[in-house]
């Protein structure tokens, strides 16, 4: 039971409940914990914190077997982000929605979802955060900054061409820590959805 | 706080804001040479006509240097790359600014003006039923939460910290304050049922299309056109 799905598209009170309890938990994690994380330039934050959101909306998808639960509890943080932060910062509200619907998509190809689909869940959904700035800077300064990006390479390559093996070596790293991050969230959201079931039930 | 009551003045709503917002997103495309600078001008026009008078990412420092460093390394690959760039070495910077000042005055105008609850009803519209519901105790258990992670950390700290096992010391600490957390929900749901709320008898209302939605939006398709065919 503790990762199955049930078919229905609506949720209970209870379910709704939970769901804004674990939506406010993610909220909590990113503008406290973010808040630190950025003030103290930590190096990939933004999969960190992903990682840990992606937990707990994960941990709520092993406690309500239905689908669209991680999806309802990412729009809960998204609006919970806008509330708190207002307008300026509507990028890291995209990011939220978006992982929120990318490990969505990912469970909903399970009936009944198990630990290698939670896993490959957190994966997808912290594996945005490579993609999301690129997307988000091409959304603002358009097609301009394929130039720029163009100019930066070749002007690196040019003044420093010893780096330029090193910068596969950063690309990998670039995916290779949010990957492992976004598997051990959802190893972990598996286990400890199980735990909360548990001791909910007492 | 924000009002969650307020709306869109002159009749305009969140899908008037939404048109303007993906109108700025997409119309720079279209437009070659200096017609993109019409693009800001018409987002400041509208929001300015629908009621906007401040805009708070003018106030942040965040969005001058975000157009400080797009004018520089703009300048610097046209520069650079000269002989690539068909707008030469001041056109290029020059767009990016005027698309990013675009998008950002119609993302802040979007979320300005749009209510969050608006923006809930939009979800519950699109298939989050409940979504209103589940804000609104999210909002009621955000500082109870806060108090008990708080709480929780605090015991953890005074029985010696995360020690030699931090891995087994942060699950035990999850699990603790989301079953405390989801345990005082209980009380919640009870209230909730105890009034007659149930989620499948909740009408789902989707945000009302305003009059001033369908001008808005007609408008910016002809002002497209004229700004494509006519500038």
């Amino acid at each position: 039971m503790a990762a199955g799905d049930s078919a229905g598209a609506h949720f209970s009170t209870r379910d709704l409940v939970y769901i804004a309890v674990l939506g406010a938990a993610w909220g909590l994690v990113e503008t406290s914990l973010g808040t630190y994380l950025h003030a103290l330039r930590v190096p990939f934050r933004g999969a960190l914190l992903t990682a840990l959101g992606l937990l707990v909306a994960l941990c709520g998808r092993a406690l309500i077997p239905r689908r669209g639960t991680v999806v309802m509890i990412g729009a809960v943080t998204a609006a919970l982000r806008l509330l708190a932060v207002g307008a300026v910062l509507l990028s890291p509200l995209a990011a939220i929605l978006i992982e929120s619907l990318l490990a969505e998509l990912v469970l909903w190809a399970w009936s009944r979802p198990g630990r290698a689909a939670f896993a490959l869940a957190g994966a997808t959904g912290t594996l945005w955060t490579v993609v999301h700035p690129f997307v988000t800077q091409g959304l603002v300064a358009g097609s301009g900054l394929i130039a720029v990006y163009g100019w930066l390479i070749d002007s690196t390559a040019r003044a420093l061409p010893l780096l330029a093996g090193l910068v596969w070596l950063l690309v990998v790293c670039a995916i290779a820590i949010p990957l492992a991050l976004g598997i051990v969230a959802g190893l972990l959201a598996h286990d400890l959805g199980t735990r909360l079931q548990e001791r909910l039930a007492h | 706080m924000r009002d969650l009551r307020l709306r869109g003045a002159g009749g305009v709503g969140v899908y008037g804001y939404a048109c303007l917002l993906i109108w700025a997103l997409v119309v720079p495309a279209l437009l070659p040479g200096p017609r993109i600078y019409w693009v800001p001008g018409t987002v400041i026009a509208v929001s300015w006509l629908t009621g906007t008078r401040r805009w708070r990412s003018l106030g942040d420092l965040r969005t001058w240097l975000l157009l400080a460093v797009l004018a520089l390394a703009g300048a610097a690959a046209g520069v650079g790359g000269s002989g690539r760039q068909p707008m030469g070495a001041l056109g290029l910077p020059l767009r990016m600014v005027a698309r990013a000042l675009a998008v950002l005055l119609a993302a802040d105008t979007f979320a300005g003006r749009v209510s969050v609850s608006d923006l809930a009803a939009l979800g519950e519209g699109a298939g989050l039923g409940g979504l209103s519901f589940a804000l609104g105790v999210a909002m009621n258990t955000l500082p109870v939460l806060e108090r008990t992670a708080s709480r929780v950390w605090m015991a953890l700290r005074l029985r010696g910290g995360p020690g030699r096992r931090p891995w087994r010391a942060f699950s035990r600490l999850v699990v603790t304050v989301l079953a405390l957390s989801l345990g005082r929900a209980q009380e919640t749901v009870e209230a909730a049922e105890a009034r007659g709320f149930s989620p499948g008898s909740a009408p789902r209302k989707r945000p009302a299309c305003q009059g001033g939605d369908l001008g808005l939006a007609l408008g910016l398709v002809l002002w497209t056109v004229a700004l494509v065919l006519v500038g």
